[in-house]
């Protein structure tokens, strides 16, 4: 999972703009910790075992048709993440927490709670890259 | 969650909460992100 090493990354840009970064994962919290804690990142996950916020913000799930024949651009994001050592491991993905058919998603949310942006994948591989999201947020906070 | 609509959130609207667990064992709120700040929310497809 390259996403979280890339918003890793970008952490001090977001500091910059002042935004808090919570990644939502599916596991419980000892899931997300040892999950997230390969990246240094157990700090920034927020475990959503039943999957509630993934429904609240209106995330849908994908069909087995589009793991099994991905699109282009989940094949590119495959061959990104191998190339830069990154695999979705099998054994993740039979965990009990894990849905595989669950998209991702991006939300910038304002202090208070308003949504000023909301990004809702449309396949497996639709979730920009970090720096498009950080760069969505100075765009958006800019306002 | 604090929210009980089945209406597709939009821009604008207020986010949903989470109460869930930290792995320390303590509990939390999701709008603890938001409460001072802006937050930027992304969830993760995969799981490892």
């Amino acid at each position: 999972m390259e996403a979280l090493a890339q918003l890793r990354e970008q952490s001090p840009e977001l500091e910059n703009l002042g935004m808090q970064l919570a990644c939502i994962v599916q596991g419980d919290a000892q899931e997300a910790a040892e999950f997230c804690g390969q990246y240094q990142m157990a700090e920034k996950c927020i475990p959503d075992p039943q999957k509630e916020t993934y429904r609240k913000f209106g995330l849908d799930r994908a069909t087995w048709g589009s793991l099994l024949f991905p699109s282009p651009e989940l094949k590119k994001r495959r061959k990104e993440n191998r190339a830069a050592g990154f695999a979705v491991s099998m054994k993740g993905s039979l965990k009990t927490h894990c849905d595989i058919l669950l998209l991702p998603g991006a939300a910038i949310v304002a202090k208070g709670g308003k949504i000023l942006w909301l990004h809702r994948g449309k396949n497996p591989g639709d979730l920009p890259a970090a720096e498009v999201i950080v760069a969505q947020a100075k765009k958006t906070l800019a306002r | 969650m604090s929210t009980a609509t089945n209406a597709p959130l939009t821009i604008g609207d207020q986010a949903p909460d989470l109460s869930y667990l930290s792995f320390q064992g303590a509990q939390h709120h999701l709008s603890e992100f938001w409460a001072d700040s802006p937050a930027l929310l992304i969830w993760l497809r995969h799981f490892g």
